[in-house]
């Protein structure tokens, strides 16, 4: 209701008032005027002069589940005492980082610790350092930002898979092969005596030179063969809310499937079908698993195309003797044909499904928890459908020999992807 | 059943209703204190004396109107349906609460549950005072129910508008601002000192400031997602409790260790210009409290006798007296002749002419001097200089003959009231002095004066002998009987009449002016203790202290009690004449003394003040002086061409005023102060009701704002700059509004060329933004040309 220059001229005839009169009441007011506002302002001037502060991030990615450290420590060289410093870090992890208010007095310094949880998968910047102050009417505000921000990933959790394998594929070199092969795995188990149609790369020349006829090596394939994980995340096929959804279950099982790998000093590639079609060449070690994690945690179940076109899309860079792990949650049949061409090549294969109608009830449960929403009773008829199309889909797989492993929310991978 | 019947699990409790604020106990509390020091301030103020009822009811209105408001703001109410309910309240509850008043002060019986008779006194009242000052047309009505209707709703609506703008609009501004203005303008009306709840106001006001502003930031740090907005109000109060208490104690040893007037002289004309307005203030005021002093020097339509008299410093004017005059007089400025039977001496029922330059100012009147024996007494000429005395009002000895200028006179009845003069500076008059002389020819003497007889004209009966019931009580007859049986004791020595005026008044005056009396300027707390419900003349009969106001007054009444024709005169007391005929009078002279009327004399000066006045000196006179004839006793026929005008407002260039104080001018202008403080918050919310609503600030608008603004500068946009481009621009040279330009410039790019809609946060922000950067602008062009100028 009052503008400012209403206020001003109130002050402006209080004044006048006041050294026309010499009343005591008008002075009190003026006096009081002059120290609220003229105090205010200069607490508020003073509040960020000789102020040093600054923060330091722990480790700028980690898993989901794992916390992040952020120390703050705010110092002032000057002999004031700040009333009051709003100190925050904005920042777009889904837990924040809490920031503080504080007083500090003259020369004082001050230091804190902030443990956030990272709760959910992604890349998130953690803004430069915001410093405010102000007075205690809000009259004046000042602020200013120190040091410059910095990006935290966050990639999926991963869950230990102990009883997970890979199936094995066709065994190069455990077989006489009349074309020339291809694949020379880096792990040979054993030597053999040598066949026609071997390749002579293959001889082992000391064990020949022992046993006095041509020994060739002979390579563990199941042990070193490559994986290439097919991550579908067709948004058309997605059930589910938050944590527990299709897609969140899919790219944490494609985390666990890939690391699994990696550990096993397996070459990994992966192909995700999202928003875009991304594809990592397959490769060992720390930096494919740091790769493999970065996509991980950028993916979304924003996909427009079908598993069968992200299949056949990554096919031709599927090599025999690699692993293929599928891992979708769509229950149609109609990409069960471009994988059988898989498995004809020589590429074992495992599918990693997900229970449609299981997610659902979940998603339901956790509305009701959440929001005090009583869920909608199940539709049998869309149960039983379900239950049907992924019975269907595990006969089709049958067929071709290719295993369907079911993933239900709740429930950890270690007692669901077994063998 | 459906879903949303489930019934509930027995485990889950009941929600709970909150009868918490959302803005915090702390905050209501401060409203509540702050609307109460209103309250407490009005009642202290005393302007319903305690027998016309108690007022201790305004602490719960003021209650009241907050809990309507915040039950209003709590149960999601509209904003104009919260008033409405609570306009009704008042209206319901009001009346019957002026009715208990009434009925109290009056004695009767009060029976709360007879709902009917409440609401008929209350309306009867309403009646009494529309008749009284609308109908009838009279100055003042003897009603006071009405007063306490009015602060009633004061205090009611004051509690409303501070609820209101605290839990409905969340401006805690406007609440201190407006409940500040209101208490500002009732301390400034009273003369009682109320530092004290102007201390508390603060403190509550303050702290309100900052329970709010920790209310907004809590706000802020959960929509910004910054942390637990519990965690930082400890914070916030303990700071803001801190400031606070340094900042109010700091502002009370600043105003006991320095408060000074050093502007005190620009208000000596003031009550020529706004006096109207204190007329009309002290007009519709109740007749209790003690009103501060109408400071400045001047003189007005009516006067209120406070319990106190300040003293003003400086020259008021200067005589200069052509003639080797050695008499000394009072300067009179005018008479007043009604009294309201409480406290108030006032012009009534007057008439106006125009007088032109030099010719006879009372030539057409009953008080014409030539009337007179003796043809008024001997004609001085005197040129007068107002000093800090800038009322138009024409200062004269006794009779004022003529003026060198245009003038006005003013009539009660056919009676001599008052002249004034148009265009202020110097100005020359012609007076008659009364001679009183028992050697010249036509001198009055006492042996003239006891021959009078009490034989009067009829206006003159008419007006100077009224005394309004209730203005004489017990201790005033006291006095009076005391003075008939000395002028008794008087007249038997002189061989006189026992019942002749003269010794009656001559009696009254000594007996005044002698030591039963005190003189005292400030006579508040005697007031307060021992006067509740008198009148000033009975209060002053009881209390037997006090200022001329009090002397002249009781004497009056008493005069006229006695059947003396008598009224109030007031002006100045001589001043310090020198050889050469000039005369210097101070402010400080300003008094009041009393003129008696007798038959073939007409108006005769006594001053009853002791320490002060100035006591006219009247020679015996030989015994076998006879009466003088006395005249007609019909008034004379009017001149038609008077202007009637009954309160006197029709004065030219001013004059009319709220009170008519001995001038002074320590004290300042404090009812214009005050009256000026209500102007502004009725001015405030009128233009705020006026005021459309302000509309969210369109990008584009604001953009093309800044654009000219900064143009004016020197940092307008080159016509090939994108946006983008000219706000980066700009924020080179107004680093400080950086982030306000990126605001704006975004917004205007998203609306213009994005086809984009923006949401209210969005326009809030840059409505913010744009008054931000305006005011940086600004400051970096004026800071450029000062530096360049240096």
């Amino acid at each position: 209701m009052f503008r400012r220059i209403e206020l001003f001229f109130l002050g402006a005839v209080l004044v006048l008032a006041a050294f026309s009169t010499g009343q005591p009441f008008l002075f009190y007011l003026v006096y009081l005027a002059v120290l609220v506002v003229g105090g205010s302002y200069v607490l508020t001037r003073l509040g960020l002069t000789e102020l040093e502060a600054g923060y330091a991030v722990n480790q700028l990615s980690g898993h989901v589940g794992e916390r992040i450290r952020v120390t703050y420590t705010l110092r002032s060289t000057s002999r004031v005492p700040k009333l009051w410093l709003e100190v925050h870090n904005p920042t777009s992890l889904p837990a924040g980082l809490p920031g503080r208010a504080i007083s500090l007095g003259g020369r004082a310094e001050r230091s804190w610790l902030i443990r956030t949880p990272m709760t959910r998968r992604g890349h998130f910047r953690v803004e430069p350092l915001q410093i405010r102050t102000g007075d205690p009417f809000g009259f004046f505000e000042s602020s200013a930002t120190v040091g410059s921000g910095v990006n935290v990933v966050v990639y999926p959790r991963l869950e230990p898979l102990p009883q997970w394998k890979l199936p094995a594929a066709n065994l190069d070199g455990s077989h006489a092969m009349r074309e020339r092969t291809l694949q020379t795995t880096p792990l040979a188990t054993t030597v053999r005596p040598w066949a026609p149609g071997d390749s002579f790369n293959r001889i082992h020349w000391k064990s020949t030179a022992r046993h006095g006829d041509i020994q060739v090596k002979e390579f563990d394939l199941e042990q070193t063969a490559d994986a290439w994980v097919i991550l579908d995340l067709d948004r058309s096929v997605q059930v589910g809310a938050g944590d527990e959804s299709t897609v969140e279950s899919a790219v944490r099982v494609a985390a666990a499937v890939a690391d699994k790998a990696i550990l096993e000093n397996r070459a990994v590639g992966m192909t995700v079908g999202a928003h875009r079609l991304a594809q990592l060449p397959p490769d060992r070690g720390g930096r494919q698993h740091l790769k493999i994690m970065q996509l991980l945690a950028a993916v979304d179940g924003d996909g427009a195309n079908p598993l069968s076109e992200t299949l056949i899309a990554t096919v031709p860079r599927i090599r025999r003797g690699m692993t293929a792990v599928i891992i979708t949650a769509s229950t149609d049949r109609a990409w069960v044909k471009p994988l059988s061409t898989l498995r004809a090549r020589g590429v074992a294969c495992v599918v990693v499904g997900f229970d449609h109608a299981a997610f659902e009830r979940h998603a339901a449960d956790v509305d009701l928890r959440l929001h005090g929403r009583p869920p909608e009773p199940p539709d049998p008829e869309v149960e039983r459908e379900s239950q049907q199309q992924l019975r269907a889909l595990r006969h089709a797989l049958a067929e071709f020999d290719v295993t369907l492993h079911i993933v239900r929310p709740g429930r950890p991978l270690a007692e669901l992807l077994v063998g | 059943m459906t879903a949303s019947a489930l019934p509930r699990p027995i485990d889950e409790p009941l929600d709970r209703i909150r009868l918490r604020p959302a803005e915090g106990w702390l905050t209501l509390v401060a409203v509540v204190v702050l609307v109460e020091t209103f309250a407490w301030s009005l009642i202290d103020a005393a302007w319903i004396p305690s027998n016309q009822g108690s007022v201790g009811y305004l602490s719960f209105l003021a209650v009241g109107g907050i809990l309507v408001e915040l039950l209003g703001a709590k149960a999601g109410w509209n904003r104009w349906f919260t008033h409405l309910v609570g306009a009704v309240l008042a209206g319901l509850l009001l009346p019957l609460i002026a009715a208990a008043a009434v009925l109290g002060a009056l004695g009767g019986p009060v029976d709360l549950t007879n709902l009917e008779l409440l609401y008929r006194t209350a309306g009867n009242v309403a009646f009494q005072v529309w008749a009284d000052l609308i109908r009838d047309g009279r100055p003042f009505t003897s009603q006071f129910g009405h007063y306490h209707l009015i602060f009633g709703a004061l205090v009611w609506g004051a509690g409303m508008a501070a609820s209101s703008a605290v839990f409905n609009r969340r401006r805690p501004f406007d609440a201190v601002v407006l409940v500040g203005l209101l208490l500002l303008a009732n301390m400034s009306m009273t003369g009682n000192d109320q530092l004290v709840y102007l201390v508390v106001f603060s403190i509550a006001a303050l702290t309100l400031l900052v329970r709010a502003h920790t209310y907004d930031e809590q706000l802020t740090w959960i929509r910004r997602r910054i942390g637990d907005p519990s965690a930082i109000s400890g914070l916030y109060l303990t700071g803001g409790a801190q400031f606070v208490t340094a900042a109010v104690f700091g502002a009370l040893v600043l105003t006991t260790a320095a408060s000074s007037a050093p502007l005190q002289g620009m208000w000596t004309d003031l009550p020529s210009k706004l006096s109207g307005l204190s007329d009309l203030i002290q007009r519709l005021a109740p007749a209790g409290g003690h009103p501060r002093p109408f400071g400045a020097v001047g003189f007005q339509s009516s006067a209120t006798t406070g319990g106190q008299w300040l003293p003003a410093s400086g020259v008021a004017f200067t005589a200069k007296v052509e003639g080797n005059v050695t008499t000394v007089w009072r300067w009179m400025a005018g008479t007043y002749a009604t009294y309201d039977g409480s406290r108030r001496w006032s012009w009534d029922n007057t008439s106006s002419e125009i007088r032109p330059a030099n010719s006879p100012i009372l030539g057409d009147s009953e008080d014409d001097p030539s009337l007179l024996a003796g043809g008024g007494g001997t004609k001085v000429t005197v040129t007068i200089t107002p000093g800090i005395f800038q009322d138009p009002t024409v200062l004269s000895p006794e009779f004022v003959a003529s003026v060198d200028r245009d003038t006005t006179l003013v009539l009660t009845g056919d009676r001599f009231t008052t002249v004034q003069y148009a265009g202020g500076g110097p100005y020359t008059i012609t007076a008659l002095v009364p001679v009183f002389s028992d050697t010249a020819p036509g001198g009055i003497t006492q042996a003239g004066l006891r021959q009078s007889p009490k034989t009067y004209p009829d206006d003159i009966s008419s007006i100077y002998l009224q005394i309004p019931q209730g203005t004489l009580g017990p201790n005033s007859m006291v006095i009076f009987k005391t003075a008939q049986d000395q002028a008794t004791a008087a007249a038997n020595a002189a061989g006189a009449s026992p019942d002749n005026p003269f010794d009656f008044a001559q009696a009254l005056q000594d007996y005044l002016r002698g030591s039963a009396f005190t003189y005292n300027t400030d006579v508040r707390d005697l007031v307060d203790a021992r006067c509740g419900g008198m009148s000033s003349v009975e209060c002053f009969a009881t209390i037997r202290t006090g200022y001329c106001e009090y002397y002249a007054s009781l004497m009056t009444m008493l005069l006229r009690q006695d059947g003396i024709p008598a009224r109030i005169a007031y002006g100045f007391l001589p001043g310090k004449r020198q050889a050469d005929g000039t005369e210097t009078v101070d402010a400080s002279n300003a008094h009041w003394w009393v003129e008696a009327y007798f038959a073939g004399y007409g108006w005769i000066e006594f001053d009853p003040t002791g320490t002060r006045g100035f006591e006219p000196f009247i020679p015996a006179g030989g015994p076998k002086e006879t009466a003088r004839p006395i005249g007609t006793t019909t008034p004379r026929q009017r001149n038609p061409d008077r202007n009637p005008d009954r309160n006197g407002s029709f004065l030219p260039g001013g004059g009319a005023g709220s009170t008519a104080q001995p001038p002074s001018t320590s004290s300042g202008p404090f009812a214009v102060v005050g009256g000026l403080l209500l102007l502004v918050v009725v001015a405030v919310v009128v233009t705020s009701r006026r005021r459309r609503p302000r509309l969210p600030m369109d990008p584009d608008h604001a953009w093309g704002g800044v654009g000219k603004l900064a143009s004016r500068f020197g940092l307008g946009p080159r016509p090939a700059q994108t946006v983008y481009e000219y706000a980066g621009a700009l924020a080179d040279a107004v680093p400080s509004a950086r982030i306000e330009l990126a605001t704006i410039a975004r917004a205007k790019v998203e609306v213009a060329y994005g086809r984009q809609s923006l949401g209210p946060d969005r326009l809030k922000a840059v409505g913010s933004a744009y008054r931000r950067l305006r005011f940086a602008i600004v400051r970096r062009g004026f800071g450029r040309f000062v530096r360049r100028s240096r």
